[in-house]
């Protein structure tokens, strides 16, 4: 069988196994863009981040015969390796985030389009925003937060990364994401049932 | 619905992941009438427009290229190696086959680093509960010489005297002078040479480590230990300042009158200054008196 990308992860993992290489570069771009980003998101650093990223498909070359399919997808298990990385490394490096940017060219300049930069720039500087509130989090708000809302899996798929309860993900997301209205709450316009909400209060 | 009810879904509401279509009625119909509720949905719904801002926004950002290079570079070196070990059977996989799961493997891989530490803790207290056993099987078998010699021979600064007109002369050595002569460390490494000395030669006939010994001298380890097992001798007192420290030497007894005490600036008494007074010279390789000792 030669490595297509109809095939999924686990037929591209079997493949690779057997010493395909065209399986594992096929399995390694559909995946990569997902650990990187899940790094880059946990801890803000494109060095840790690529790092991981490095590290995750490394222990696949290794030790890739260690997955078992039936315990889980292929992603749930790179997600927890990139998981357990990012946490060593975050525990080890200390990494802090400041809260407040004001660095000039801190975001991807690509990203701005040239027709409504006005706009772009507000997108800019809501996305900088919501960035730092996310990093801010504590990391086990964080990761269901990146999880969930950022890699949109399902509370079953992250409690599986997470090696949690499904009720343990529902709740920490509940709670993380209080925390963020915390912190976005000057980003947000007030609307007419808040405005009516705090009449009624009053 | 009640408040309480509608603040567990939420979240869900927020996220369009509600499914039950009974929820979503109820819900709403309790949003339509209480605005608190309706503010903390609008709250929820802020929260997920922003995140998905930020997921879209980020949708694009890659690895970049050279973790690809290096990860093909070290899928190939994996392979290589692989294709070696497997060469004499070409049907084999290139890497290993995943093994089949049992409960076994599955928890011997789990916890083999914490078997073999605990093993290796319980080898390591086995060993000490028997060497202390063995230790304290060989200990009253020791001579009692050899444990008194040691006593008087580890400690050289004079302990303080009585101050008694009558006592000899010995017992009233100042203890400043002993310490101004700084010579204390040296002797008390030879005093600990020679007690380790006895504990290596106990059970055999008591020789000098140097070979024959000269006449009219008695071999270091049977002066301690006829001196300890029979006589009440007085701490080293130093002789020499400075020089090179004592590694080995030898002690010779000696028979001297009491009026010498005073060359040592000990006091003397004058009435029995023409008394013989034994005492243990210490002589160093270099042919010096290093120290002395009196035997009362």
């Amino acid at each position: 069988m030669r490595a297509s990308l109809q095939n999924t992860d686990e037929e591209l993992w079997r493949l690779a196994l057997a010493g395909d290489e065209g399986a594992f570069t096929l399995l390694y771009r559909r995946r990569q863009g997902a650990i990187y980003r899940f790094a880059w998101q946990m801890c803000g650093s494109e060095t840790l981040a690529e790092d991981v990223t490095q590290e995750v498909f490394m222990a696949l070359v290794r030790d890739g015969v260690r997955y078992d399919p039936a315990r889980g997808t292929l992603a749930a298990y790179l997600y927890g390796i990139a998981r357990r990385q990012v946490l060593r490394r975050l525990e080890k490096e200390r990494v802090f985030v400041e809260l407040a940017s004001d660095e000039e060219g801190a975001t991807d300049e690509r990203l701005i389009a040239a027709h409504d930069p006005l706009g772009e720039l507000t997108r800019r500087e809501t996305v900088e925003a919501v960035r730092q509130a996310v990093l801010a989090l504590p990391a086990h708000y964080r990761e269901v937060v990146v999880l969930c809302e950022l890699h949109e899996l399902s509370y079953a798929e992250a409690a599986e990364v997470l090696a949690c309860a499904l009720g343990t993900v529902r709740s920490r997301l509940a709670r993380a994401r209080m925390m963020l209205c915390e912190r976005l709450r000057a980003l947000r316009p007030a609307s007419g049932a808040e405005i009516e909400a705090k009449r009624v209060c009053a | 619905m009640s408040c309480q009810q509608v603040e567990t879904w939420l979240v869900d509401l927020a996220r369009g992941r509600v499914t039950d279509a009974g929820v979503c009625a109820d819900a709403e119909q309790h949003l339509a009438a209480c605005p608190h509720c309706a503010a903390r949905l609008n709250e929820e719904k802020f929260v997920t427009d922003a995140l998905r801002t930020v997921a879209a926004h980020d949708t694009n950002v890659n690895a970049p290229a050279h973790v690809e290079a290096v990860l093909l570079a070290a899928f190939r070196a994996q392979a290589e190696i692989q294709t070696d070990a497997n060469e004499t059977n070409a049907s084999a996989p290139v890497f290993k086959a995943a093994p089949e799961r049992s409960f076994l493997p599955s928890f011997a891989d789990r916890f083999w680093p914490r078997m073999a530490l605990t093993a290796l803790a319980v080898a390591v207290a086995l060993a000490l509960v028997i060497f202390a056993a063995l230790r304290a099987q060989l200990q009253p078998t020791q001579p009692q010489q050899t444990a008194n010699a040691n006593a008087p021979m580890k400690s050289v600064a004079p302990a303080p005297q009585p101050a008694n007109a009558n006592s000899t002369p010995q017992q009233k050595v100042p203890e400043q002078r002993v310490d101004d002569m700084g010579r204390a460390a040296q002797i008390n490494l030879v005093a600990k040479n020679v007690s380790g000395a006895t504990k290596r030669q106990r059970g055999r006939a008591v020789k000098s480590p140097r070979g024959p010994e000269p006449v009219g001298t008695v071999g270091v380890m049977d002066v301690v230990a006829r001196a300890s097992d029979e006589e009440n001798v007085t701490p080293f007192m130093p002789l020499v300042a400075g020089g090179t420290p004592l590694t080995s030497g030898q002690l010779v007894r000696v028979s001297m009158p009491r009026s010498a005490l005073a060359s040592l600036g000990l006091p003397v008494n004058p009435a029995s200054g023409g008394d013989a007074v034994k005492a243990d010279v210490l002589l160093g390789d270099d042919g010096l008196a290093h120290a002395i000792r009196f035997v009362r």
